[in-house]
């Protein structure tokens, strides 16, 4: 009796606090992109939930699929809807903080390069500048409930989307007591609290030189990383490379010398659209901006020279041991 | 916020909308893919049936979306053998061996993901 009552409370124990068990998984496609959320099994409902508001963000901000909000603002209709009044009220502010680095309003020139639809060309000089006219966040007309955009003007949320679904799943997690998950929506990475052995997640950063390599890895808690760069996605004409990240003030793709930009903050949206706009502005700018911004966020600069450049809070995060190729690591800080 | 608008979206929608970006997600999965260390099981997800897991360590041949697709599943990895879609991609993806590597196959519906004792919990970039 006594042997038994020792294996039960052994058993017990084992159980409630044993070797951590296998992460569940939930895969889903959703805003263009494949989504995964890992997570313990009694969390699973509530990464349901949370995928449920990205398939609703999605519905909303979709820019291809014609019942969307976002579809019906481009077609110049007015659009009564809070959380989309929200959402271009902060993209235009961070396009003003960022100097037109970053802009949602870059979407028709986007489009005449073929991003939105994958047919791939390289748009006329006169096109451009026709288009460019368009660009700005000044044509986003809003009172906080009502959108209009100017005529003409049309928006592209793709850019904050995702980071903006980061967001979404963060506060679910939030509101329902997750210990521990791990959102990552299509490169847009959201770490909620630990792995369920206490320790951070590990979330590698892409080698944009090499596919299959990192440049580093990052142990995140309570943060959200997102990358650009131009090698996710890009074509060839003429034997000159086109990257997908249209530079807002000449209507190209932006040649600043960087290869990628990671952003580590505390919200995924800012991560999502700093990531753009920094790598947009090009190292100097970014530094800079790095410097002045008044709200706080972490950045990793990979250079086509094969310099990283890290602020003082991402290399304390960093781990360089993963990376295949030598580089050279500089650390930055506020001043 | 509307509640309307989450009202309206019902499970078909859900799923409809799902498989419509399937097709962009495709390529989003070619530079997702590579999340690192060696692969202990393949996951699989084959239509609307809920998704299972294989183990690396049993070798066979496992017939997928009633028999249009036959997954090979080896010690080191897993490849698609034979497939009667038009486009072949999931054939041309060949062997993946790595840790968070996918074949997915549009027309069929199906995604086959590798996992195991994987160095990182998730890749940026
Ligand atoms: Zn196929």
């Amino acid at each position: 009796m006594k042997r038994t009552l020792a294996a039960l409370f052994l058993t017990l124990l084992l159980c409630s606090c044993g070797a951590p068990r296998e992460p569940e998984s939930v895969q889903f496609f959703a805003m263009d992109t494949l989504m995964t959320i890992t997570c313990t099994e009694e969390d699973l409902d509530a990464v349901h939930h949370a995928m449920r508001e990205i398939a609703r963000l999605d519905a909303l901000l979709s820019r291809t699929r014609e019942e969307s909000a976002v579809s019906a603002l481009n077609r110049g209709e007015t659009v009564e809807d809070a959380e989309l009044a929200a959402l271009l009220t902060r993209a235009a502010k961070l396009c003003k903080a960022t100097g037109g680095a970053f802009d949602v309003t870059v979407a028709p020139v986007v489009s005449a390069w073929g991003f939105t639809a994958d047919e791939y060309r390289v748009p006329t000089q006169e096109e451009i500048t026709a288009l460019l006219t368009h660009v700005g966040a000044g044509g986003i007309g809003s009172d906080g409930e009502v959108t209009t955009l100017a005529e003409g003007v049309s928006v592209d949320l793709g850019g904050i989307g995702k980071g903006y679904a980061s967001d979404c799943a963060a506060r679910v997690f939030k509101e329902e007591n997750v210990s521990g998950a791990l959102a990552a929506l299509g490169g847009n990475i959201y770490a909620h609290g630990t792995k369920s052995d206490g320790s951070p997640w590990r979330v590698a950063v892409r080698d944009p030189f090499d596919g299959s390599a990192y440049v580093g890895a990052l142990s995140l808690t309570d943060a959200f990383a997102v990358t650009s760069g131009g090698y996710e996605r890009y074509f060839e004409s003429g034997g000159k490379t086109y990257h997908h990240i249209i530079d807002p003030a000449t209507g190209y793709p932006a040649e600043s010398g960087l290869a990628s930009v990671t952003v580590v903050c505390g919200e995924g949206l800012l991560a999502d659209a700093l990531s753009t706009a920094l790598y947009v502005m090009g190292e100097a700018k970014a530094i800079e901006f790095y410097r002045t911004f008044e709200e706080p966020f972490d950045m990793i600069l990979v250079t086509q020279d094969g310099r990283v450049v890290l602020t003082e809070g991402a290399a304390a995060l960093w781990d360089t041991s993963v990376a295949e190729h030598s580089y050279q690591y500089e650390t930055i800080n506020k001043l | 916020m509307k509640p309307s608008i989450s009202c309206k979206f019902n499970r078909f929608d859900l799923l409809l909308s799902l498989f419509v970006v399937l097709a962009a997600a495709a390529l989003a999965l070619f530079f997702l893919s590579h999340a690192g260390g060696e692969a202990g099981e393949v996951s699989i997800r084959d239509g609307d049936n809920a998704p299972y897991s294989l183990t690396l360590d049993a070798p066979r041949r496992v017939q997928l979306a009633d028999g249009h697709i036959t997954l090979v599943i080896e010690r080191g990895g897993v490849y698609v053998e034979y497939a009667d879609c038009p486009t072949q991609d999931c054939v041309r993806t060949g062997k993946i061996t790595r840790t968070g590597e996918s074949i997915v196959c549009l027309p069929n519906r199906v995604v086959v993901t590798l996992e195991g004792a994987g160095e990182f919990d998730a890749v940026t970039g």
